[in-house]
C-alpha cells in the first residue's frame, strides 16, 4: 500500500481497530511516509486538546439550588402508596404544589378503579404504617384486586420494536391508541403461564403470535400491577402500556404521569420478569406529554 | 460511607443518601454534561431529568448492582443528555441553540478557553462526541465509558476514532488549515434548511 491514510484510516490504526492485514501495510506505509507520520502525530495532537479542554467551571450555584429544589421535591413523593396517602394524608406534602394536586388526583383514580372496598379498607388499617398492606401476605387479595384494575389503562400489543430514539416519537401515538392492534388486557390474563423459559415462542411474528411474545407474561394478572408499583413507587394507573420489543428484547413499555408536572410523562421500558421485584428495568425517559 | 454504601442506604429511605452522593460527584456530572451539551441551560435540565430518574430509581431497591455507583449515575446524565439531543434533532421547528462555529483563524485566541474544542465537538455526532469526551477528556477506560455508553468497547474505540478524525482539521495543533464545513450532526433540521424551508 503506497497510497496515504486518509483521515479515518490512521485514527483506526491509532486506536487499534484495523485487522490484521491492514496493519501491517498500514504501518508499513507510515514508517516511510512523513506526512502520514505528521497526521498520525496531529491526532495525538487531537487527543490532547480535549484533555486540555476537561476543566470547566464547577457547577454553578443556581443549578445546584435547582437540583436541590427538584430533588427535594421528588422526595416528597410519595415512597409507600398514593392509596394511603390519599385516604390519610399521614405525611402533608410540604407545599400544595400542582404535584401534590396530581398525586392526589391520581390516587384518587386508582381509589375509584378498584373494584369493591376491600382494598381501600386494608389500605386504610395499613397506612399507620409505610408498609402498604398490599405487598404483605394477607395482601394477595388487593394484589388482585389491584390487576382487576388494571382493566382501566389501554394495553396495546403492537410487537413494535422499539429503541431509544423512537421512544419520543411512539409515546404519543400509544398515548393516542393509535399503535394498532388494541387488545383488550383480557385477551393476556391467562397468559401468565406462557412457557416457562422465557425464550419460547418465536416473537418475529408479532403482533399475532404474541401468545408466544414473554412479554405478554407481564399484561393482566398481578404481575404488572406489581411491576408499576415497583416502578412508580406505589400504586399508580398507567397511562397506556405496550407489549413490544426493545433494543431487540421481548419488553412491555408503560407510561406512568411523569415527574415534573402534567405535561411529562415517565417511559419505563421492562423486561418480562420485571414484576419479581428486583427493580431491573431497560430503559427509562421522561418526555414531555403531547 | 462510599457510594455503594450511600445508594444502598437511599434505597432504604435515607432521606440525606442519595443528596450526599449527588453531592459528591456533581462537578463531574456537570462537566460531562456541559461538554456533551455545549449549552448550559441545557445541561442543567439534562442533569435535572437524570438526576431525578435516578433518584426514582434508586428507591425501593430498584438498583442494579451492576456497575459502580459513579458509573450508574454517569450513564443516566450522558443517557439524558443524548435524549435531549435526539430529541432536537427530530423536531425541525426546534433546533439545537446555534452557537458559535469554530472561527477559522481564531484557534490561538480561544485555546486557553477550550471554546474552540467545545465547538468543534458540537459539529460532531452526539455519539462520537459523547465517546471523546469520557475517553478522551475525562479520562474514562473504554471499558467504563462503554457501561457509560451501553454499547460494546469496540464501539466506544470506532466511535472515538472516528470523532477524531472528524475533529482533526478543526483541532490541528500547528498552523491550522481553514475548518471545512463540517455539517452539523442534526441532519433534519440542516436538511430541512438546504431543502428551502416549509413554512
Amino acid at each position: 500500500m503506497t497510497e496515504h491514510l486518509d483521515a479515518d484510516a490512521l485514527a483506526d490504526l491509532d486506536e487499534g481497530l484495523l485487522d490484521r492485514d491492514h496493519v501491517a501495510s498500514a504501518r508499513a506505509h507510515v514508517a516511510g511516509c512523513p506526512r502520514c507520520r505528521a497526521e498520525l502525530a496531529a491526532l495525538t495532537g487531537v487527543r490532547e486538546r480535549l484533555a486540555a479542554a476537561a476543566e470547566v467551571e464547577p457547577m454553578p450555584a443556581e443549578v445546584v439550588a435547582r437540583l436541590d429544589r427538584a430533588l427535594a421535591g421528588v422526595a416528597a413523593e410519595p415512597a409507600s402508596t398514593a392509596v394511603t396517602r390519599s385516604v390519610i394524608p399521614l405525611r402533608e406534602p410540604q407545599r400544595s404544589s400542582p404535584r401534590g394536586l396530581r398525586w392526589l388526583q391520581a390516587a384518587a383514580v386508582v381509589v375509584l378503579v378498584l373494584a369493591g372496598g376491600a382494598v381501600a379498607v386494608s389500605a386504610l388499617r395499613g397506612s399507620d404504617d409505610n408498609n402498604s398492606s398490599a405487598s404483605s401476605a394477607g395482601g394477595a387479595g388487593a394484589v388482585d384486586k389491584r390487576a382487576d384494575a388494571a382493566g382501566a389503562y389501554p394495553v396495546t400489543a403492537s410487537g413494535r420494536h422499539w429503541t431509544k430514539t423512537t421512544v419520543e416519537a411512539e409515546v404519543p401515538r400509544l398515548l393516542a391508541g393509535t399503535l394498532s392492534p388494541t387488545l383488550p388486557p383480557s385477551t393476556f390474563s391467562t397468559e401468565n403461564d406462557t412457557g416457562g423459559s422465557g425464550g419460547s415462542g418465536g416473537s418475529a411474528e408479532a403482533p399475532r403470535a404474541l401468545a408466544g411474545v414473554p412479554a405478554a407474561r407481564l399484561a393482566g394478572g398481578p404481575a404488572l400491577a406489581d411491576c408499576v408499583t415497583e416502578l412508580a413507587g406505589g400504586p399508580a394507573t398507567p397511562l397506556a402500556v405496550d407489549l413490544a420489543t426493545f433494543d431487540g428484547q421481548p419488553a412491555a413499555v408503560v407510561l406512568l404521569p411523569g415527574i415534573g408536572g402534567p405535561g411529562r410523562v415517565d417511559v419505563w421500558v421492562v423486561p418480562p420478569d420485571c414484576a419479581q421485584g428486583n427493580g431491573q428495568f431497560l430503559y427509562y425517559a421522561n418526555v414531555p406529554r403531547p | 460511607m462510599t457510594d455503594a454504601e450511600l445508594l444502598q442506604a437511599h434505597a432504604e429511605g435515607d432521606p440525606d443518601a442519595f443528596g450526599e452522593l449527588v453531592r459528591r460527584h456533581r462537578d463531574r456530572l456537570w462537566a460531562v454534561a456541559l461538554r456533551t451539551l455545549g449549552d448550559r441551560e441545557e445541561a442543567a435540565d439534562a442533569l435535572q431529568d437524570a438526576l431525578l430518574s435516578a433518584f426514582r430509581a434508586g428507591r425501593g431497591a430498584a438498583f442494579r448492582g451492576d456497575a459502580a455507583p459513579t458509573t450508574w449515575l454517569h450513564r443516566i446524565v450522558v443517557n439524558a443528555c443524548l435524549d435531549r439531543v435526539r430529541r432536537r434533532a427530530a423536531r425541525p421547528a426546534d433546533p439545537l441553540p446555534e452557537h458559535d462555529v469554530p472561527a477559522r483563524g481564531d484557534a490561538v485566541g480561544s485555546r486557553l478557553t477550550g471554546i474552540d474544542v467545545e465547538a468543534a465537538l458540537r459539529t460532531l455526532p452526539v455519539e462520537q462526541r459523547s465517546a471523546l469526551v469520557l475517553v478522551d477528556m475525562y479520562g474514562w477506560s473504554v471499558e467504563d465509558a462503554a457501561q457509560v455508553l451501553d454499547c460494546p468497547s469496540g464501539t466506544v474505540k470506532s466511535r472515538c476514532a472516528r470523532g477524531r478524525a472528524r475533529l482533526l482539521p478543526l483541532l490541528r495543533d500547528g498552523n491550522p488549515e481553514p475548518a471545512p464545513d463540517v455539517p452539523p450532526q442534526t441532519s433534519p433540521s440542516h436538511d430541512a434548511r438546504q431543502g428551502g424551508e416549509p413554512s
